[in-house]
């Protein structure tokens, strides 16, 4: 089935269209997605977020057959967004394209040996941006190659405070075993592609994540890299049951244990009292420490945190309204939403399409595109621009 | 939130420690660190410069970095520089050492930077400095021995000297590690002074700290090669005395050489000829320095020297503030914020201890759990800040009941915890649990009134852990509260007992439904005029396997407080009606039988209660005008079983208000609700063949009458009150006289025998137990 698909262009030298599909044959999907994106002349990218039940190689082949072979990044998602609603094991392509719009792509391979240096190769694209005063530099990165700060910081290092940074690192349907980048013609993986792209118009980016803290704070009292060993002098695990009181099952059973973690990480206090929100992925009924996905120091103050399906969509509205506001009252083109798979956790089926609907209704009838993620990226101020169980939106004026 | 930023603070220069050490060359180590400060402080641009010479830096695309502009800002020569992509930054810039010209800079959009951040990126600085130190003497080291041997030895001394400066900052590295892992202080102190009089290789060392009762003078808090007469550990010098004092009040490094050591007092009365000493800062403020002295007139102090002392005093610093840091966040993640009583954690942490020793010493230890009981409404008056002042008071007086080892904690919400260690027997409990009542009974005066509460408190002296301590405790309050506020309840393990009788009825009852245990008695309600048989109130059973045949009042309070009442209900309404309509089938008489049923407000409330009726009555042929639906007074009080009860109606059914007179509906209530049938209570039937006595029979009989609702009384067992409620008007009665509730078989017999048209001879039926 194709789903309708919203013409963006505004009638001036910018457009911007999305197309989905959810056909099984990648050929068929990828045809009808892009055939329903490209509805202007001279597209400039073309942004490809897929299920990676597809072949993701006949699947490319299609779309480029269809666009010419238009400059194109994408990855393989846990879930994509379209205006229509969210969906899986489906295809969205966004396109953008116009005199309006310049567009530079890279990719950089084999990124965990050195995800500093893939970082800085990928942000080196924008340095070939022509004059048109507005910038970002869309990354997509694979999530489980590693520490993502890193890349974040590589691109920085190129590109600084000149180009904000945005997107999401590609998912793989919750398999957790490998993520895919699509760049013009090639399926990789380990890797990162971007897309720096100028406007004549505003680029805006919207970030929240709508976690509340619960209960006390506890003192990080051990830990070592990613692992929590003792929250207040005490086994973390036990700290953690205690704050939170999750089910019986979730306090033995790893995979049990791992779906409440979803809803309730820990949030590190940060210099102007933000929390830096940390996944928690596993627990060791063991040695009773904790496993997060990224780094907790030692010393650090923290909050067990939790949400609710209230507190996400709020958070989706915010995010929406900031990315707006960039725009200085313009409709959009377009919204595109990188999403934390966490929070479609808390959010479940019913959730999400609330929550694409409000990501719609803000776009107030522009198209809206997106996926499902391992982890976001947005820089907009500062140098720390990786987020963990965030929404990250680009609204493209 | 102040604290909360400080502990922020060291983590960041702690954890900055550890990224700076870990950079294999100089180059990397300032790029790390430039990149790891700007992101620490939230700032677009970082950079290290040194004579308008770009070392590193972050923040400009990197083909437009603007060396210039970053010289201009590490120099003080601009306060703000315009970085493209961010627009206006403020612009903060620190020496990496003191006289250098290398400094680190960063610019942030939006808001100009802090006294505290000044000082985090001043450590970071210093911090830097002393990892580039490190690197610069590995690198020349590496140099060396890329050397011939023999060149190797014409540079001996060089070598000597090299070494041991990586000894100095092996030692260093030993003191971070201490503080990351956070041991203990003193022995921090320790390391740091012992570590400056070994590298300088001088006479005497001390450090002093501010005493903390009053500022005007230091303690030492440790010290090497001093006079161990005059000068041990825990002595006290005015702030001002010695080279410490004035590097104290100065915040900064004070050199006295031998020539000069006449021009400060005691320094030659302690045999000093010259000395030397760094401030020691606690989250930026000087609380104290570190001070080293020699006794050869031939001691000269070298620049190097003074890096040496600087950097040791530069670690106590990092030592003090993580450790009040640390502290300070251990009590917040420990106290409750408000009352700053012990939290919940640390309570049952204390408690846990308590119980241990418990094991091995013997006196127990007790729990009380207070509850607040008119906390909402005080709360609703005072507003809220009016209802924090209360909930600090309530702490304040608890701990003033206590002996300093008890701990009062706040459990949460108005609910606080007491524990008292070394209980001999349960009454020395009750005796403070009634010194607790008595204090907080007393009103409290918050914003200029007086507000009164009392206070429900369970005791608990008997558990094996504390878990289990405070489960009881806990019971034991909900016991109390349960006869009524301002109570007090010690617990009992036949409470225990009862609790655990009551989890395996709920647990029972589950099964209890699946497998269809539940079944009705029925007894007749008989037409006083005529003595026919007309309903038969369906009365529920369970038979439970283990316990035997149950009556509704060992169940159905639990069923209610579960909410199985509905599945029950539900299967009661299922075998009445199918019941019902059997009867009427085999029974034919000119009144059809009816049935009726009691309904719980549960049961009322539920949305497809109606829809449920309709398709009972359906599937069994039961005409709704045979149902009856006994609602109990309580229902009647809200709005909501009106319309409930009007669809019940509208489907033709009957609406009984059971034990009527006992609770408190109003003529009101029964003009508006639609109701078919009063049910007198028996207390009323009781006495009613009393001379003078049926007075408030007679009421509510001629109050039926007038409202055209039909009237049965209940628990008829004498045939006098038969007799006089058929002459006060009343239609229909059941009880004992008549019949007792019997299954369905029985009292099919019973009809086969006497028919539906009622016993012909009045002869009373025993009353059976």
């Amino acid at each position: 089935m194709q789903d309708l698909t919203v013409n963006g262009a505004d009638g001036r030298n910018r457009w911007l269209a999305v197309g989905h599909s959810s056909e099984r044959d990648a050929g068929r999907a990828g045809e009808s997605a892009a055939a329903q994106a490209l509805i202007g002349e001279d597209p400039r990218l073309l942004l490809v977020f897929c299920s990676q039940s597809y072949d993701l190689e006949e699947l490319l082949g299609a779309i480029n057959a269809r666009s010419g072979s238009a400059p194109l990044i994408g990855c393989s998602t846990a879930g994509e967004i379209a205006a229509g609603g969210p969906g899986d094991a489906g295809v969205v392509v966004t396109a953008l394209g116009g005199t309006g719009f310049d567009v530079h792509t890279a990719a950089a391979e084999s990124a965990s040996e050195d995800l500093r240096a893939a970082g800085a190769e990928v942000g080196l694209c924008a340095s070939s941006l022509n004059g048109h005063p507005h910038r970002a530099l869309v990354l997509l990165t694979d999530g489980l190659a590693g520490d993502q700060q890193e890349i974040v910081r590589g691109a920085y290092g190129v590109v600084g405070a000149s180009v904000p940074l945005v997107g999401g690192c590609a998912g793989d349907d919750l398999e957790m075993r490998a993520t895919h980048q699509l760049h013009n013609d090639r399926v990789l993986s380990d890797a990162v592609v971007g897309a720096a792209v100028s406007s004549e118009a505003p680029l805006g980016i919207g970030v929240r994540h709508g976690w509340r803290r619960v209960g006390e704070p506890v003192v990080v009292t051990c830990s070592s890299h990613n692992r929590v060993y003792t929250l207040n002098d005490r086994p973390a695990v036990d700290v953690y049951f205690e704050h939170l009181d999750p089910p019986a099952t979730a306090r033995s059973d790893a995979p049990a244990f791992t779906r409440f973690a979803l809803t309730h990480p820990l949030g590190l206090s940060g210099r102007s009292g933000e929390d830096h929100v940390r996944f928690v992925g596993e627990a060791n009924f063991e040695d009773r420490s904790l496993g997060f996905i990224a780094e907790v120091p030692q010393g650090a103050l923290a909050w067990f945190m939790e949400g609710d399906e209230a507190s996400v969509l709020e958070a989706t509205s915010a995010a929406c309204t900031d990315a707006l506001a960039a725009l200085e009252g313009q409709p959009p083109l377009g919204l595109i939403a990188f999403d934390c798979i966490a929070r479609r956790g808390i959010l479940g089926d019913a959730g999400i399409s609330t929550e694409v609907s409000r990501i719609a209704s803000s776009a107030g009838g522009a198209p809206v595109a997106g996926f499902y993620t391992y982890g976001e990226i947005a820089r907009t101020r500062g140098q720390s621009g990786f987020h963990n169980q965030t929404l990250v939106v680009l609204a493209v004026g | 939130m102040a604290d909360l930023a400080e502990s922020w603070t060291t983590q960041q220069l702690v954890e900055f420690l550890s990224l700076v050490s870990s950079f294999p060359d100089e180059q990397s180590a300032i790029a790390g660190a430039v990149e790891r400060a700007a992101e620490a402080l939230e700032a677009e641009v970082g950079a290290v410069v040194s004579d308008g010479r770009l070392l590193a830096s972050t923040g400009f695309s990197a083909n437009n970095v603007q060396v210039e502009l970053l010289s201009a800002a590490a120099e003080g020569a601009v306060t703000s520089i315009e970085v493209p992509g961010a627009g206006v930054c403020e612009v903060i810039s620190v020496a990496l050492e003191e006289g250098m010209p290398a400094r680190l800079v960063l610019a942030r959009a939006g808001e100009a930077f802090d006294r505290q951040e000044a000082n985090l990126l001043r450590g970071m600085a210093r911090v830097l400095t002393l990892a580039l130190h490190a690197l610069h003497v590995l690198s020349e080291e590496r140099a060396l021995r890329a050397r011939s041997e023999e060149q190797a030895l014409e540079n001996a001394g060089l070598l000597a000297t090299l070494k041991q400066r990586q000894a100095l900052l092996e030692r260093l590295s030993e003191i971070q590690r201490s503080i990351v892992q956070r041991a203990e202080l003193a022995d921090v102190l320790d390391a740091v002074v012992t570590g400056a009089a070994e590298f300088l290789g001088l006479d005497a060392v001390g450090l002093r700290l501010l005493d903390a009762g009053d500022e005007e003078w230091t303690v030492l808090v440790a010290c090497r090669g001093m006079d161990a007469e005059r000068f041990q550990v825990g002595s006290r010098a005015h702030i001002g005395d010695g080279v410490g004092g004035r590097a104290l009040i100065a915040e900064r490094l004070v050199v006295v050489q031998h020539p000069d050591a006449g021009s400060v007092p005691g320094l030659a009365k302690r045999g000093l000829h010259g000395a030397m000493a760094a401030p020691i800062f606690e989250n930026g403020k000087a609380v104290g320095a570190l001070a080293a002295g020699s006794r050869s007139a031939d001691r000269v102090y070298s620049t190097a020297d003074e890096t040496v002392l600087l950097a040791f005093a530069e670690h106590a610093s990092l030592a003090l503030t993580d450790a009040k840091n640390y502290g300070a966040a251990l009590h917040r993640a420990f106290h409750d914020m408000l009352t700053e009583l012990p939290n919940r954690a640390l309570f049952l942490d204390r408690l846990e201890h308590a119980t241990q020793r418990a094991l091995r010493t013997g006196p127990k230890p007790a729990v009380l759990f207070i509850d607040l009981d008119g906390f909402k409404r005080a709360n609703d008056s005072l507003g809220h800040g009016g209802g924090d002042e209360l909930l600090i008071e309530v702490g304040r007086r608890l701990c003033e009941c206590l002996r300093p080892g008890d701990t009062a904690a706040r459990w949460g919400g108005d609910e606080f915890a007491v524990l008292l260690e070394d209980i001999d027997e349960a009454t020395t409990a009750t005796t403070v649990a009634k010194r607790v009542m008595s204090s907080l009974h007393t009103p409290f005066r918050i914003h200029n009134r007086d507000i009164s509460i009392s206070v429900s408190v369970g005791i608990a002296t008997l558990g094996e852990t504390g878990e289990e301590l405070v489960h009881n405790a806990d019971f034991a309050m909900y016991r109390a509260k349960g006869h009524g506020t301002g109570g007090c309840e010690l617990f009992d393990p036949a409470m225990h007992a009862a609790q655990v009788d009551r989890r395996r009825l709920e647990a029972d009852m589950g099964r209890a439904i699946e497998r269809h245990e539940f079944e009705l008695d029925y007894q007749p309600i008989v037409d006083l005029h005529t003595r026919a048989v007309v309903a038969v109130e369906a009365l529920v059973r369970w038979r439970h396997p283990d316990r035997g045949r149950l009556l509704p009042a060992a169940f159905i309070p639990v069923a209610e407080e579960t909410g199985l009442i509905r599945a029950i209900g539900s299967q009661v309404l299922q075998q009445a009606c199918m019941q019902g309509a059997a009867w009427q089938e085999c029974h034919h008489s000119v009144f059809p039988l009816a049935v009726s049923v009691n309904m719980s407000v549960d049961q009322l409330h539920h949305p497809e209660l109606v829809d449920e009726v309709a398709l009972e009555l359906d599937r069994s042929g039961l005409d709704p005008a045979s149902l009856i639906m006994e609602i109990t007074e309580t229902a009647l009080m809200q709005e909501l079983e009106r319309g409930v009860l009007a669809r019940l109606r509208q489907l033709g059914v009957q609406i009984a208000v059971d034990d009527f007179g006992t609770g408190y509906s109003s003529l009101h209530y029964l003009q508006r609700f639609p109701i078919d049938i009063l049910k007198i209570d028996k207390s009323f039937v009781d006495d009613v063949a009393e001379p003078d006595q049926p007075a408030l029979a007679r009421a509510i009989i001629d109050l039926g009458q007038s409202l055209s609702l039909r009237v049965i009384a209940e628990g008829m067992e004498h045939v006098a009150q038969v007799l006089r409620l058929a002459e006060l008007g009343c239609q229909w009665g059941q009880g004992y006289y008549f019949s007792r509730p019997q299954s369905a078989r029985e009292l099919d017999a019973l009809l086969a025998v006497i028919g539906v048209e009622g016993w012909a001879p009045i002869a009373p039926v025993k009353a059976a137990a």
